[in-house]
């Protein structure tokens, strides 16, 4: 899968498509500011920080999602590990079923709604919700 | 919030209750598939699997062909939004508007008759931990989809106002149980860039929205294709 934001020049703002999708709005567009300013969202120690900083070609989060991670607790436990895993169970919360998390790089982590209340919606399967509305519909489309 | 009492469960009637031979039946399938001998019954006749084939096909050929008519149908081909176009979601979104179509749910009694059963089903779902967790779906966000007395005018009168039109937050609200109120909202923006709905910001900050009907349209024909594809395989079936 091809990295959003890879390559973007240093302070450049996003201006393509995608921000009209995604209501962030102004992007993060520099790797390497990227682990500072997720350090100073989220207030990461040093160590941390050297960590992040390190690893080459870091995801761009948006301020959207920096708030999400710092609303979930396993986000933030991961972003430190490995930013690419969060960036991607984001996007895969953004509903977009080609970027999922891969069972391969997908950590052990159980879903808690009170620690993590964005994703309550991943593990969401709509077969049986699809129905429940057709029939819903059918009930009111019915002729008295 | 509507206050209901007793309220009777929507989807009670439209199901068929499961009888005891149905139950008898699907406890013999259960049985069936732990026994190694008759394992494989469900593929002995094989003209019968060669049909079955058929239909998923068709069903896989669906699912796929309405993504791409979206695409080819949309305004812009930017790859952005035609990314968004194909995600699982847009099929739900289209079928909701097309079932709104198919039904003939127009009028104001209609939209109000539609927001009740939607309440009754919420409510009956919120107190349901074991569907709403099959879901993934948590209370608070099923209550904050119930139509209120503050929302329900608002509704009804911007229906009224124009057939089919409904606020964003409204159409979420429908969705509830289906896609995230983000999704949705992803949905629209995208649709609207296709011209597939039209997005106008009313005197109150609210977004309207009303479909265009290519949507129904698109998906209208493809499920028509797949009930003709599935005739077809029915008279050769017949003819083996």
């Amino acid at each position: 899968m091809k990295p959003r934001g890879k390559g973007r020049a240093p302070g450049a703002v996003e201006t393509s498509a995608r921000s009209r999708f995604w209501p962030s709005h102004r992007w993060l567009s520099s790797a390497g500011a990227a682990p500072a300013v997720i350090a100073m969202t989220l207030g990461l120690t040093h160590a941390a920080v050297a960590e992040i900083g390190a690893r080459p070609e870091q995801p761009a989060f948006t301020s959207t999602d920096l708030t999400i991670i710092n609303r979930n607790e396993s986000l933030k436990q991961i972003v430190t590990e490995d930013p690419w895993v969060v960036y991607r169970v984001l996007r895969a919360m953004d509903g977009a079923a080609r970027e999922l998390v891969t069972p391969a790089v997908r950590p052990e982590v159980r879903v808690d709604p009170k620690r993590d209340p964005d994703l309550g919606d991943l593990p969401r399967v709509a077969p049986e919700a699809a129905h429940d509305l057709f029939i819903l519909l059918k009930k009111v489309g019915q002729k008295k | 919030m509507t206050h209901m009492v007793e309220l009777e469960n929507p989807l009670r009637e439209a199901r068929p209750p499961v009888s005891a031979a149905r139950r008898s039946r699907s406890r013999s399938i259960v049985r069936t598939m732990t026994d190694p001998v008759l394992a494989n019954d469900i593929f002995s006749d094989e003209a019968a699997v060669e049909a079955d084939l058929l239909v998923q096909e068709s069903i896989l050929w669906s699912r796929s062909v309405l993504s791409t008519r979206l695409v080819e149908a949309s305004a812009s081909q930017d790859a952005e939004l035609c990314d968004i176009l194909r995600i699982e979601a847009m099929y739900q979104f289209c079928e909701f508007f097309y079932l709104l179509k198919a039904r003939r749910i127009e009028t104001e009694e209609a939209i109000r008759r539609l927001a009740d059963i939607h309440n009754q089903h919420l409510d009956i779902l919120s107190r349901d931990p074991e569907k709403m967790k099959r879901l993934g779906l948590r209370k608070d966000r099923l209550l904050d989809a119930i139509f209120t007395a503050d929302t329900l005018p608002r509704l009804v009168e911007t229906w009224c106002e124009r057939p089919g039109q409904i606020d964003q937050s409204n159409l979420a609200r429908f969705f509830v149980t289906i896609m995230s109120t983000e999704t949705c909202r992803k949905l629209v923006v995208a649709c609207s860039e296709a011209g597939f709905l039209s997005r106008n910001r009313s005197p109150f900050g609210t977004v309207l929205v009303s479909s265009t009907g290519v949507m129904e349209q698109l998906f209208g024909g493809v499920l028509r294709d797949l009930r003709l594809r599935i005739s077809a395989i029915q008279c050769e079936g017949a003819k083996s």
